[in-house]
């Protein structure tokens, strides 16, 4: 049941509750000083503060007014229930399934209240996102609709499954709607759990919300869609704006693709690689940049979805104290992926922690927190010391991608020696060989 | 129908005319409204492209050609320059607090109106489709409610009182992407809406809306100059719906734009009398869409056989009882017709043709008589035309229906924008309902006691107080000081006294001289507040004398000269040193040695006149009379 006061609390809770009034109702607001105030009553946002009642006036506009300035409320008319569409799933037979898991592509807002819904029906984006319903037709699912920064190995491991089961019904292509904040975590994940994957997997968020006309989620979706579709390629990929104009959408591997800016559209970059490919919104051509997998026999999938938590991803900075990995270890880590400086450095004064972690038969890697570039242990005597002492380099693998990539490995039961077997050779193209020479920055 | 003269032969008070001003003035508060961006023009060189599609409620309730329109996608080009633009600018990151100055800017101006400031300011998200942000929205927010305006002996109720970004500068457009500049997009801006204000005559909204401008001017918190103010005003009479007229720059062109929309829709209500008389009623006022394209492909020259050759096809429909009124033109200006062109504009058509001004365009008796027989129209009956690609035309003449079944009922409500000579022309049906929502990305903002109660105690000085201030410290006359405070220029003016003009000169050229010039039938707007700078430069410098300044600006607004220094050079007119000056007046002394022999001092005078003559303001009067008096003092004393 939802809340008829929604977001007062406090004072304004109380004054609100004697009038017996609710959200949606109009109301006449007599002040202390014989003024009247009629409008609408607003919802309130949560972390506003606790001594205002907001107000729609008639004029459209917005205003608090102070609990302690009014007198009494009177009720002017009560709000009439607004009939909501129920949430479906629809089994219509499709190319392109949608599995929504948050991260709101397309939405509608009510402008009296300001409330905003998502709307995720195939019929509603087909007009929402004009043009889609030629690239493809849809299907769409509701997974779950959390927060990115709210998600765990657990959801991870639910989206993993139902993309094998949407692949063995015969999808040409999966479209997952995410929030961008941990959606390389999420493509990791997957691009591990799903082996052998025959059809591409395409990851899509936006950095702008979706009730705004400027908002990239269409765009995005749209990219996302044509990738799915039509892209000859199989794999993990995230579909996001490759600069900040509307026409291009890039696709990035899933493997080697992290959120590298708070807030532009062109927030997510492919790092240590190039581009997979981009899609061209106003010729709708998906355009290949690089050598990918091909599109393969369904039946070759094999969902692999457990992860296991005890692994641990620990930024190294000056002087931190040893003592961190010690309580790791003995909290039951099995994995320790350091962040390290430069070319994969830690100090000195942890590499007795160090060893005892690896002595202990935890897994320790060394990824930079450069980002950028590979890790080369063997240039300085810090990183022989290290490697000594039983720290494994990743190579070129983002800190992210190692962290999720051991979790992995440890749910597949893996033990020490594969673990360090593993870890440093790659899989799905998580580790490159080579690294071009101009700027990929993109 | 007969034509009559002008405003002043209609009543205002028995028509029930009423003018409501909204005054949008930009803020100068260091920064721009949701992120320190400077403020100041930039032309960028850089740009990004942008798609919007809004959605169908977000349409809501616009009009059938800006629905036409966004149905089509829009795409625009965004052009900034690094100083002036942001992240923000860009809607690549969320917006920074609301600006402190520009808030309190806005509430001393709802404390000297004595309007009720809100308790907490809520941001929201105003829809805007047309490209002009980059969001999709502006923000506006409400910050006062009510109040009271004075002007002179009368005075005029608040409305609101509200704060928000102004949006990014029309470019133009290259082909179907439009152009905006990104430099004054989120400058903030104070609107204050009035009530609506009954009036006698136009001079009541002029006087109005100067007395408003003062007011905010007072604050010495609003920017000045071109493009930093617009005048919305909403004018109807009894029995009209309301007319918006967005966008009237200057004072003068208020007085003008009213007249013109008080005859207009007077007109329009006799039109509906009269339609009314004929026994037109909104259901029964317009026919189907015909194709009469057949019919005028006989056409034996003119636009529309050029037209149909072209591939045109031609549309009529019928407009029942509009015969005469269509094509009558009462006062200059108003006319039924005009407006239906203007709607085929809206669409993309150059015009429309009706039946009042037919035969012509290549049409004759016999094609009107077709025209008529195939809309089965009657002796009271007229129709219009639209000629071009058949679904434009179509759409276009559906509009024109609209228009043609809403005037049966009264002059309807519209958005219209001011021409430069003072008439109006057809924007929109109606002022858009405009979608708003809360911004969600900013917490509310509380309105402490302690804050009114601070800027309650730093109210700016009434503006008579501030104008003898003014007149007694720079020296100027109190209606020189008046005009100076008032100018759009008048940042110009301080920055001229910092040079070391003398303040006097300086007042003196950014009003009296630019209005003298203005009157002159010139171009003083394109004079930009640089080449004054130079000016005022020159003058400090001596490089050019102040009675040369008139000239000088004049060769420059009219475009003679290219800016301020060439202007001098052109006119010879750069300052005479002391050498040239002395060898010029031993000039004149020798051609006058006769009157000089016989008046002795007294030639003085005579003298003094032929040099300044010669001189053309290339020297001060003062430094003339001088050196004059000592040459000719000279000379007497060489004689006796």
């Amino acid at each position: 049941m939802e809340d008829e006061l929604q977001g007062y609390r406090g004072p304004a809770r109380d004054l609100l509750q004697r009038a017996g009034v609710h959200v949606g109702d109009e109301v006449e607001l007599e002040l202390a000083n014989g003024g009247t105030i009629s409008g609408t009553l607003m919802p309130r946002y949560e972390h506003a503060d606790d001594e205002h009642v907001t107000v729609k006036l008639r004029n459209g506009y917005n205003a608090g007014v102070a609990v302690s300035r009014i007198s009494s409320v009177r009720v002017l008319g009560r709000a009439r229930p607004e009939p909501t569409a129920a949430q479906q799933v629809h089994r219509v037979k499709g190319d392109v399934i949608i599995i929504g898991t948050g991260g709101t592509i397309a939405s509608r807002i009510d402008y009296r209240t300001g409330a905003v819904t998502p709307i995720f029906r195939p019929e509603d984006l087909y007009s929402r996102v004009p043009g889609l319903g030629e690239i493809a037709n849809l299907e769409t699912e509701l997974l779950f609709n959390i927060l990115s920064e709210n998600m765990t190995p657990e959801h991870w491991a639910t989206i993993a499954e139902r993309v094998g089961r949407a692949i063995s019904e015969g999808y040409r292509g999966v479209v997952i709607t995410h929030g961008t904040d941990t959606m390389h975590y999420t493509a990791a994940a997957l691009s591990f759990a799903l082996e052998g994957l025959p059809v591409p997997v395409v990851l899509v968020g936006a950095q702008r919300s979706s009730d705004r006309p400027s908002s990239d989620a269409s765009s995005n979706l749209k990219g996302a869609v044509l990738a799915a579709s039509r892209g000859d390629f199989s794999g993990v990929y995230i579909a996001m704006h490759r600069n900040l104009s509307d026409r291009e959408i890039a696709i990035h591997r899933g493997v080697k693709v992290r959120k590298n800016h708070t807030s532009r559209r062109d927030a997510f970059e492919s790092v240590n690689s190039r581009l997979a490919a981009v899609v061209d919104l106003s010729s709708m051509e998906v355009r290949k940049l690089a050598d990918l997998p091909p599109r393969g026999d369904p039946g070759s999938l094999k969902v692999k979805p457990r992860f296991d938590r005890r692994a641990f991803l620990l930024k190294y900075f000056p002087g931190m104290d040893g003592g961190v990995i010690d309580g790791l270890v003995d909290a039951g880590y099995r994995a320790l992926i350091l962040e390290g400086t430069g070319l994969g450095h830690v100090g000195a004064q942890i590499h007795g922690s160090i060893r005892r972690a690896v002595e202990k038969g935890i897994f320790v890697g060394m990824t930079s927190q450069c980002i950028w570039g590979s890790v080369r242990m063997t240039v300085y005597d810090t990183g022989r010391d290290l490697m000594r002492a039983g720290v494994v380099p990743l190579g070129d693998m983002l800190p992210e991608v190692a962290l999720v990539k051991a979790m992995w490995l440890l749910g597949q039961g893996a033990g020490a020696e594969e673990m360090r077997s593993l870890m440093p050779s790659d899989m799905r193209g998580e580790i490159s060989e080579r690294r071009y020479i101009e700027d990929v920055r993109e | 129908m007969s034509a009559s003269e002008g405003g002043s032969a209609l009543d205002y008070r028995s028509l029930g005319a009423k003018v409501g001003i909204e005054l949008h003035r930009q803020l100068d508060v260091g920064g721009k409204l949701f992120c320190g961006c400077s403020t100041a023009r930039e032309d960028g060189s850089k740009s990004f492209r942008r798609v919007l599609l809004p959605s169908e409620s977000e349409l809501g309730d616009v009009d059938p050609a800006a629905r036409f329109e966004a149905a089509r996608g829009m795409e625009f080009e965004y052009v900034y320059g690094d100083s002036s633009s942001c992240l923000v600018e860009a809607d690549e990151e969320p917006p920074h607090d609301v600006n402190r100055r520009a808030l309190e800017a806005a509430i001393t101006v709802a404390l000297l109106l004595g309007s009720t400031i809100v308790d907490e300011v809520h941001v929201m998200r105003k829809i805007v489709i047309d490209g002009s942000n980059t969001s999709g929205f502006q923000r506006t927010m409400l910050i006062a409610l009510g109040g009271s305006l004075k002007f002179g002996e009368k005075s005029v109720g608040v409305l609101t009182i509200t704060l928000e970004e102004d949006a990014a500068r029309n470019l133009g457009s290259d082909g179907r992407v439009k152009k905006y500049g990104l430099d004054r997009l989120g400058i903030p801006l104070v609107e204050v809406s009035l009530a609506p204000l009954e009036i006698s005559s136009a001079q009541d909204a002029v006087d109005a809306a100067a007395a408003l401008g003062r007011l905010l001017k007072s604050t010495g918190m609003v920017a000045r100059g071109i493009g930093t103010v617009r005048q919305d005003l909403n004018v109807s009479i009894a029995g009209s719906g309301i007319v918006e007229v967005k966008g009237v720059q200057e004072l003068p062109l208020i007085a003008k734009v009213v007249e013109f929309e008080v005859r207009r829709l007077s007109w329009l209500k006799e039109v509906a009398a009269e339609l009314s008389r004929r026994g037109v009623r909104p259901e029964s006022a317009v026919g189907e869409i015909v194709d009469v394209t057949g019919i005028l492909s006989r056409a034996k020259g003119g636009v529309v056989r050029k037209s149909i050759a072209g591939g045109a096809r031609a549309l009529a429909v019928l407009a029942r009882g509009y015969r005469g009124l269509l094509g009558s033109e009462p006062y200059e200006g108003v006319r039924v017709g005009r407006d239906l062109a203007a709607i085929a504009n809206a669409f993309g058509l150059g015009g429309i043709i009706h039946s009042d001004e037919l035969p012509n365009y290549g049409v004759d008796e016999d094609m009107v008589e077709e025209v008529r027989a195939a809309l089965a129209a009657g002796p009271d009956d007229a129709f219009v035309i639209a000629l071009g690609d058949a679904e434009v035309a179509r759409r276009v003449l559906e509009a024109v229906s609209g228009r043609l079944r809403d005037l049966v009922s009264g002059p309807p409500a519209e958005t219209r924008a001011p021409t430069p000579d003072g008439r109006t022309k057809y924007m929109r049906p109606r002022p858009g309902s405009a979608r708003m929502y809360p911004e969600t990305d900013l917490l509310p903002i509380p309105i402490t006691d302690a804050m009114r109660a601070r800027l309650r105690e730093n109210l700016p000085l009434p503006w008579d107080r501030q104008v003898s201030e003014l007149a007694s410290k720079y020296g100027l006359s109190a209606k020189l000081a008046d005009e100076v405070l008032d100018s759009e220029r008048y940042d110009l003016f301080r920055e001229a006294v910092k040079m070391g003009v003398k303040p006097s000169v300086a007042a003196t050229v950014i009003t009296e001289t630019l209005v003298s010039l203005r009157r002159e039938g010139l171009d003083v707007d394109s004079v930009s507040d640089d080449q004054l700078r130079r000016l005022f430069s020159a003058i400090a410098s001596g490089r050019i004398a102040k009675e040369a300044a008139s000239e000088v600006l004049r060769a420059v607004a009219s475009g003679r000269a290219p800016d301020v220094d060439s202007a001098a050079e052109a006119l010879g007119i750069s300052a005479l040193d002391d050498a040239a000056l002395a060898a010029l007046i031993a000039e004149v002394l020798d051609r006058n040695e006769r009157m000089i022999s016989e008046r002795g001092d007294r030639a003085l005078g005579p003298l003094m006149g032929e040099v300044m003559s010669k001189v053309r303001g290339r020297v001060d009067g003062a430094k003339v009379s001088e050196m004059l008096r000592l040459k000719l003092k000279e000379r007497l004393g060489r004689s006796s």
